[in-house]
């Protein structure tokens, strides 16, 4: 089967593993519920594995032929030319609407006699808008409706307005519009109405195949995959799993689609999508109101941002006539079409869309909410996926971003003090759900820093090693959870005598079942209770030692490499000049250290050390559908990152984020830059000590026996920075001071006085003037046979009357 | 076509008519036994046949006086339901009062 023909069938699959759940999950039950989902993922990466094998993308040195063409207007740099193309595949599954007609105007050229047709040579068809009409036009007649000339002189321009596309209609649909053509045929033409700039536009439901969604679906499927079949094992026990895995499911579709849009509505499509599977899953156990208020806020938070990328569309579209990747992009290199202030516009509006599904400064505050969700949720929508839709897009258009320098400054400021700000707060949670949140943030910051430095490849590559590690790291959270509350269980079910036949007898210092919540944080996912849970659950403890590393950024694991491919690009434009990429290079590299040090604080409470609660000292592994995805998790974080990798990566990634050449002067690219800044490995070895440093930090302080440093002394010293940082730098209290209860007291307002005083005032009004009629009007009903008969008789007189008088 | 001044009718049987109509009209609307306002009625229909007849008899033609025929057999039966629901409605109210069937009144 051809590309084309199997492409669609990724985002099917997923879809069709929903609409079974949806219609026969109850029947199916739970676990044949898991199954099907999981069957319907492991297709889909199947089908996506095919194509990435079949499709020449990972190709190297392979040209496929260009696709744009130039004209003498319009001319592309020739540096984007010189360069292959990248391969693209489109399957296009139908036709969506069509937005505007486009313009087809018959031009005669030259004047003819009078009481003459206009001869065939003397007409020219234009369509609009690549006609330029000028004064040396002197006639406009239709091909369809010929005019004689002496009606055409001067007097009438017809425009035929064709509808384009496969389908359009070419009969009496036809509109006709006519104008009186002005001596100035220039300023006639756009009072008719008519726009200077194309508007003829179909859209399609169209898929995209190339490297970067190729790169993406992998992702998802096969990250996906390993996390439909880790819940079956983590959610054996819940009564809710059709719904759950009919929703998993669907996200898997909706994410699929948003990657694989070839225009930015069905991107948008898949955005929204995706946002209401975030919601749907955050708020998967309703019951507790505390859940249904978080995936409330994920959903509001993220709308801010899609107004903001639903108007960088609006702009779009008007800009360049079109929203299909393959007609804007090539557009967009041009600066002729795409002025700077323009882009600058579209640009920042796409960055704020960007911030919200993507969880950085401003709109950062749902993600460590959405911890509320079950944790395999977390590790696929809020850490491996969803959240880095805003990078994707920010790559996929990042030939706009190219032309808004000021924008990719903000986008990698955004990026840098998100990481830095996120990777404080998560220095201090006792959550462990929480800690790897905010863990998620600061790296999503990382991979803005990178695209905001024109690393866009970078960035995706960071996103990929990110998906890895961060998936195997939530899963191992879960996990540990998991064997928590195994143990908790096992200590309150069977007591002290089941205790006391184990073999630790020191345990027998806790009692039996979970101690009370602390800071309202459930016990079974608090740091405080954890403790030596590398003996009691080893597949997933060592797994999860491994993702730790991987985030921390250990050599040879898969987040040193791209995280220092990060820095490189940033400190290569600090090469350039420029204080404030010298600064965003520190801030990276500080918080490289911080990642660091709350990554060993995890790795050392949790897993090492004595147990502190009865749940760590009865930990037991979690069965093997879990520990299984673990496991492949990573063998993926240790070998994902390493440049056998990550260079055909880059090679296969750069015609899709290829930086325009004219603009290179702007923005770095990706091979230039890197020169001017420190060699790699002086530069690797400082990331290197940075992490080890961070590590060594979170040794001396959360070491098993006595610290060297004791972090509860630190924590009186510093007192204010402490509770900040535990408070979160009460960022929420912030929006809900500042904006929540603004908009809270205009509900209230709104609510009590327009709607109760005004609205449903006016409606009760009708009803009590209705009631009011009636109880006048009843009165006419007597009741009495003969006021009815008399009523009769006067009509019947009257009407006499009147006919007579007639006659 | 004869012209309608030629033919027009004699005056006494449609006086007549005419007071037998208002005498049936007034006792339906006056009396309060029903069994009385069902015979005013009747009355009123016969002082529309007198009518008919007498019209008919003035133009010459024969369908006003055949129409009575009908109008009589049409009467005859509505008496007979008249009668049926005099009795269904003494049996229900116990009294054959038109005053008392008025539970629709508002």
């Amino acid at each position: 089967m051809s590309i084309e023909t199997l492409l669609p069938w990724v985002p099917a699959l997923p879809l069709i593993g929903f609409v079974t759940l949806v219609f026969f999950g109850r029947r199916l039950g739970g676990r044949w519920s898991g199954i099907v989902a999981t069957v319907a993922m492991g297709a889909a990466f199947a089908v996506a594995a095919w194509l990435a094998l079949g499709s020449a993308l990972l190709r190297p040195g392979w040209s496929p032929p260009r696709v744009m063409g130039i004209d003498e207007k319009h001319v592309v740099p020739a540096d984007y030319l010189d360069h292959p193309q990248e391969a693209v595949y489109h399957s296009t599954l139908w036709t969506w609407m069509t937005v505007a007609p486009q313009y087809d105007l018959t031009v005669v050229t030259r004047p003819v006699r009078a009481g003459e047709p206009v001869p065939a040579d003397a007409v020219t068809t234009i369509r609009l808008p690549q006609a330029r009409i000028t004064h040396d036009l002197e006639l406009f007649a239709t091909s369809h409706r010929m005019f004689t000339p002496e009606q055409a002189i001067g007097r009438i321009a017809r425009l035929d307005l064709l509808p384009i596309g496969p389908d359009a209609p070419l009969n009496g649909d036809r509109l006709l519009a006519e104008t009186t053509l002005l001596p100035d045929a220039e300023r006639a033409i756009p009072a008719a109405g008519l726009p200077e700039r194309p508007l003829g536009y179909v859209v399609d439901v169209a898929l995209q195949l190339d490297a970067l969604s190729l790169l993406m679906i992998l992702i998802v499927t096969g990250v996906g995959f390993l996390i439909h079949l880790y819940s079956i094992g983590y959610m054996a026990h819940d009564a809710d799993r059709p719904r759950y895995f009919a929703y998993l499911n669907l996200f898997a579709f909706s994410m699929l689609t948003l990657v694989l849009g070839a225009n930015f509505l069905v991107l948008f499509v898949g955005w929204e999508l995706v946002g209401a599977c975030s919601y749907l899953l955050i708020g998967f156990w309703h019951k507790d109101p505390a859940n249904a208020s978080a995936g409330r806020k994920a959903f509001i938070v993220n709308r801010i941002g899609d107004v903001a990328f639903l108007i960088a569309m609006m702009l779009i579209f008007t800009t360049f006539g079109s929203l299909a990747f393959a007609d804007v992009l090539p557009q967009a290199a041009d600066p002729l079409v795409l002025s700077g202030g323009v882009a600058t516009l579209i640009a920042a509006l796409l960055l704020v869309g960007a911030t919200g599904k993507s969880a950085q400064i401003p709109l950062y505050v749902w993600l460590p909410d959405a911890m509320a969700g079950p944790t395999p949720v977390s590790a696929l929508i809020h850490a491996a996926t969803m959240v880095t839709a805003g990078i994707y897009m920010m790559a996929r258009a990042h030939v706009i971003f190219d032309h808004a320098p000021s924008v990719l400054v903000a986008v990698a400021v955004v990026g840098a003090v998100t990481a830095f700000g996120a990777a404080l707060i998560a220095l201090v949670q006792s959550d462990i759900k929480r800690v790897l949140a905010y863990s998620t943030v600061s790296q999503l910051g990382y991979m803005f820093l990178g695209v905001g430095a024109g690393a866009y490849a970078s960035g995706v590559f960071h996103l990929m090693t990110h998906a890895f590690f961060k998936a195997l790291l939530f899963l191992g959270a879960g996990s540990l959870m998991h064997a928590m509350e195994h143990g908790f269980h096992h200590g309150k079910g069977s007591g002290h005598g089941a205790a006391s036949s184990s073999e630790d007898h020191d345990d027998d210092a806790f009692p039996p079942g979970p101690p009370p919540a602390l800071d309202g944080i459930p016990p079974e996912q608090d740091l405080r209770h954890m403790g030596g849970l590398l003996r009691k659950a080893p597949v997933t403890g060592w797994t999860f030692v491994v993702g730790g590393l991987a985030l921390a950024g250990v050599f040879p694991l898969a987040g040193f490499w791209s995280k220092d491919e990060i820095l490189h690009h940033v400190i290569g434009r600090a090469g350039e000049g420029g204080a404030i990429w010298l600064a965003l290079f520190a801030l990276g590299l500080v918080t490289a250290g911080l990642t660091a040090f709350y990554t060993g604080r995890l790795l050392l409470l949790a897993l090492f050390g004595a147990p502190r609660s009865s749940g760590a000292a009865h930990a037991a592994d979690s069965p093997r559908t879990m520990t299984a995805p673990l496991v492949v998790l990573a063998a993926l974080s240790i070998v994902g990152g390493l440049p056998w990798l990550s260079g055909p990566l880059a090679e296969a990634l750069d015609p899709v984020l290829r930086v325009a050449g004219h603009v290179a002067t702007n923005v770095a690219g990706s091979a230039h830059a890197a020169e001017s800044g420190p060699s790699a490995l002086t530069l690797a070895l400082i990331a290197s000590a940075v992490a080890l440093g961070g590590l060594a930090l979170a040794w001396a302080m959360y070491r098993p026996g006595t610290p060297l440093v004791d972090p509860a002394r630190l924590a009186t010293a510093m007192g204010g920075a402490y509770r900040t940082l535990r408070g979160k730098f009460y960022v929420d209290e912030l929006y809900a001071w500042g904006l929540v209860r603004p908009f809270t007291r205009i509900a209230d307002f709104l609510w009590h006085r327009v709607d109760d005083g005004v609205v449903d005032a006016a409606v009760n009004a009708v009803g009590r003037g209705a009631v009011a009629l009636g109880q006048g009007s009843r009165r006419w009903q007597t009741g009495y046979v003969r006021t009815y008969g008399l009523g009769i008789v006067i009509g019947a007189a009257a009407l006499a009357a009147w006919l007579l008088w007639l006659v | 076509m004869i012209p309608l001044a030629a033919v027009l009718p004699p005056a006494q049987p449609l006086m007549l008519a005419a007071l037998l109509f208002t005498i049936g009209a007034a006792g339906v609307l006056l009396r309060r036994n029903i069994i009385i306002v069902l015979m005013s009625v009747e009355l009123m229909l016969n002082a529309v046949n007198i009518t008919l007849v007498a019209v008919s008899r003035a133009m010459l033609q024969l369908d006003g006086q055949v129409f009575v025929f009908f109008s009589l057999t049409i009467a005859a039966a509505e008496v007979a339901v008249g009668l049926a629901l005099v009795v269904a409605l003494h049996r229900s109210l116990g009294s054959s009062d038109v005053d008392d069937v008025s539970s629709l009144r508002g």
